[in-house]
């Protein structure tokens, strides 16, 4: 039991429809000293006194009694002490005179099956709420197989965590409420047939049972991280990445001159310097200017990848998509856009991007791996292309405008006498 | 039908507040049926909500119930099936 406002917590051990071992686990509080005095959501609140013998009756009516029906009751010895959930408590001095609460079994019986079938609707309707949640999580899980991208270990840990607590937190209490709602059916029958409670069931040990609020709290915490991840999921927008881009359209800068209006809807690019993207949809639009005063755009694109063993989760990696230069209406050279070394998308390894700018016949990249020393960049860049003869790495550039971190690079090519 | 019921009904020809209904139905019983204060309040609930018996009068402090046409004739089809049991039994020799 756990203090709360100088009160002591505790709850009943016994499903409601045992009644007598509520009111026994009642009378034995009262005997180490903790009177039942109010209650805070479902647990029931003692407040300590000195321990004395109390005779304990809960009865089967919901709401609050007015005066006169506790008069009844006090007529017949025992003093109102609260209602929980659809039940009467009362109390009274052990060695008071007192009438038994019912007096006719089969109005009793009336009234536990009605609360019976009551509890039982409760159940149904608890495990419906489970099972809605868990379908709603198994959809979301579908969705990810349909893209191709299954518990990704890199970016999908939290995805990981998330399966395992939504599946253990749905079953568990699926399997907790259909429990109870069995037992209901089964004191039902037995109501029927006159054989519940047993003489040995009513001198059954009353045991506590712990634990019911913090797994209540951990199923809340489950279906808020299920929804949070599903609000997160349907945000996002992914695009398929293949390997095989043949069946894509070159798309020319004639055909893509402004993608201003494009922040929230479906991009098509594909075979941009002989690699491709699919769908995706704009994410982030960063704007950087070079020392030389040149604007360009760069559009950052959510996507999933399938190719080359990059694992990939639904936050995933940001591919930037290079843009600024078709804003501008400039074109690169047939060379360039052949050129491999200057693709659109340029991922080898899972901590280190890059995106491309043409802008005339120069090629502005930006990279970023979290650090933005520009050495260690530059040195990473050209060990990437492969041609660290070839390429001279200059210039910085600065963000103006975006989310992304990293260095605006111009790579200019040097020619054979050295002289750029 | 129950026992408290039957027991209730026939108190209530007369009408009666709860406390006085449940020495009321001692004295009918002749001190056999001994009416708990839960039997009573789910009894009178149920009653309520089924129409065999009627709130007449509240003042607020207590309320007066009183049976109804319905509760009359249910009393009576219960009295009828009693009746018919009793008489089976002595037929019976017992």
């Amino acid at each position: 039991m756990k203090r709360k406002d100088g009160l002591v917590k505790g709850h009943f051990p016994a499903i409601s429809a045992e009644l007598w071992k509520n009111e026994r686990y009642l009378e034995k509080q009262a005997e180490q000293g903790l009177f039942l005095k109010d209650r805070w959501e479902d647990n029931l609140l003692f407040e300590r006194g000195t321990p004395r013998k109390m005779k304990y009756r809960i009865d089967i009516h919901s709401g609050l009694l007015d005066e006169e029906t506790k008069a009844w009751y006090a007529e017949a010895g025992w003093d109102w002490v609260m209602w929980f959930n659809d039940y009467q408590i009362f109390s009274a001095p052990a060695e008071r005179e007192t009438t038994e609460l019912h007096t006719d079994p089969a109005e009793l019986e009336v009234l536990m099956r009605k609360s019976l079938k009551k509890e039982q609707r409760r159940a149904m309707r608890n495990m419906a709420f489970y099972a809605v949640a868990f379908a709603v999580f198994l959809l979301s899980l579908i969705v990810y197989l349909q893209r191709g991208v299954f518990l990704a270990l890199a970016d999908g840990t939290v995805v990981n965590i998330c399966t395992t607590i939504v599946v253990v937190g749905c079953i568990g209490n699926c399997r907790g409420m259909w429990g109870h709602w069995k037992k209901y059916q089964e004191i039902q029958n037995r109501l029927r047939e006159g054989i519940f409670p047993t003489a040995e069931e009513k001198e059954e040990a009353v045991e506590q049972k712990e634990g019911s609020f913090l797994r209540k709290a951990v199923s809340v915490a489950v279906f808020v991280l299920l929804a949070g991840e599903m609000v997160s999921s349907c945000s996002e927008q992914h695009i398929s990445m293949e390997t095989d881009f043949s069946a894509y359209p070159v798309v020319t800068a004639a055909e893509v001159t402004d993608l201003t209006g494009y922040t929230q809807s479906d991009l098509s690019f594909c075979n941009v310097g002989g690699r491709g993207l699919a769908k995706g949809k704009v994410k982030m639009r960063d704007i950087w200017e070079t020392e030389a005063g040149e604007e360009c755009v760069f559009y950052s694109v959510y996507y999933e990848a399938f190719s080359a063993g990059f694992a990939k989760g639904i936050a995933g990696d940001l591919c930037d998509f290079a843009n600024g230069y078709y804003k501008k209406g400039l074109a690169a050279t047939a060379e360039q856009r052949q050129d491999s070394r200057f693709d659109g998308l340029f991922l080898t390894e899972t901590d280190f991007h890059t995106a491309t700018a043409y802008l005339g016949e120069r090629v502005l990249q930006i990279s970023w791996n979290g650090a933005t020393e520009k050495e260690a960049v530059l040195a990473k860049m050209a060990a990437i292309l492969g041609n660290e003869t070839e390429q001279n790495w200059s210039g910085i550039g600065e963000k103006k405008e975006g989310g992304s971190r990293g260095i605006l690079i111009e790579v200019t090519e040097v020619e054979e006498n050295g002289d750029t | 039908m129950t026992e408290a019921m039957y027991y209730i009904l026939l108190a209530l020809l007369e009408p009666n507040h709860g406390y006085q209904l449940m020495q009321a139905v001692g004295t009918v019983s002749h001190g056999r049926v001994k009416m708990g204060p839960g039997t009573l309040y789910g009894v009178l609930t149920r009653m309520v909500k089924d129409g065999l018996i009627v709130v007449v009068n509240n003042d607020g402090r207590r309320k007066t119930y009183a049976i109804t046409d319905a509760g009359k004739e249910a009393l009576k089809q219960e009295f009828a099936r009693l009746e018919a049991m009793i008489r089976d039994s002595i037929e019976m020799g017992l």
